[in-house]
């Protein structure tokens, strides 16, 4: 599979919806276990902290 | 992720967080005494939104102070608190006021559950297009995802709310009813408060 780069965006705004978009096509490229795996540390992270 | 769109279902294999665990264990006691649907932010997160949060908004139908005391206590024997009040006559004349009441593990304030009756029409709707996700240990009831879409985009509308639809809608692009976004963005646009 070719490897999708993330477009850097000109105003943190942008980049955060070009993060967003990039993250969403890692999902659905993915396993659910593999992608939640990532997003659990930023949740389970605030919940034990 | 699977969204099938005439089963309104979105089965995912994910690993549960301790927010869902947190979630799946509040919502298996409200959902023995009272109907739910899980409103706002938590949704996004559930279907992958890489963010954290304090608190997961739910809606109730409106019911007696005889059974949300049934609740109440059983919330309470599971180790949660309400952060509002303590007595259940309290409690229960906020949420009839139209606020919301909030819920935690004891010995926590975050994360917690703000729960409310629905206010207005468009909330009551909330219960007749709500999407079950079924995940491994459990299922959840959410709000239809053209509503996340058209009250984080055109009421809500912060930097935040908007990056949470955006990640819906990139998500589920190919199933989203746009009709039906653009009726809802019609009537939340109405919304004064």
């Amino acid at each position: 599979m070719k490897r999708k780069f993330l477009k850097p965006g000109k105003n943190n705004k942008e980049d955060r919806i070009n993060f967003i978009k990039f993250w969403v096509q890692y999902i659905k490229t993915h396993s659910d276990k593999e992608w939640s795996r990532q997003q659990n540390i930023v949740i389970n992270s605030q919940i034990k902290s | 992720m699977k969204y099938n769109k005439e089963k309104r279902e979105i089965i995912s294999d994910k690993e549960i967080s301790e927010l869902d665990k947190f979630v799946l264990e509040f919502i298996t006691i409200l959902e023995k005494h009272i109907d739910y649907v899980i409103i706002s932010g938590y949704i996004s997160i559930l279907l992958g939104r890489a963010r954290a949060t304090e608190d997961v908004d739910v809606f109730i139908k409106k019911i007696s102070l005889e059974k949300f005391s049934e609740f109440y206590e059983d919330v309470k024997r599971a180790g949660f608190w309400c952060l509002n009040a303590e007595k259940t006559k309290e409690v229960f004349s906020y949420i009839e006021d139209g606020l919301a009441i909030r819920f935690a593990k004891q010995g926590q304030a975050i994360p917690n559950f703000e729960v409310k009756f629905p206010k207005r029409q468009i909330d009551e709707g909330t219960f007749e297009d709500f999407i079950t996700v079924i995940l491994s240990q459990g299922k959840i009831k959410i709000s239809s995802l053209e509503r996340q879409i058209a009250f984080k985009r055109y009421y809500l509308k912060s930097d935040k709310d908007i990056e949470d639809a955006v990640h819906i809608e990139e998500l589920f692009k190919e199933d989203i009813d746009y009709d039906k976004i653009n009726k809802l963005k019609q009537i939340v646009e109405t919304i004064e408060d």
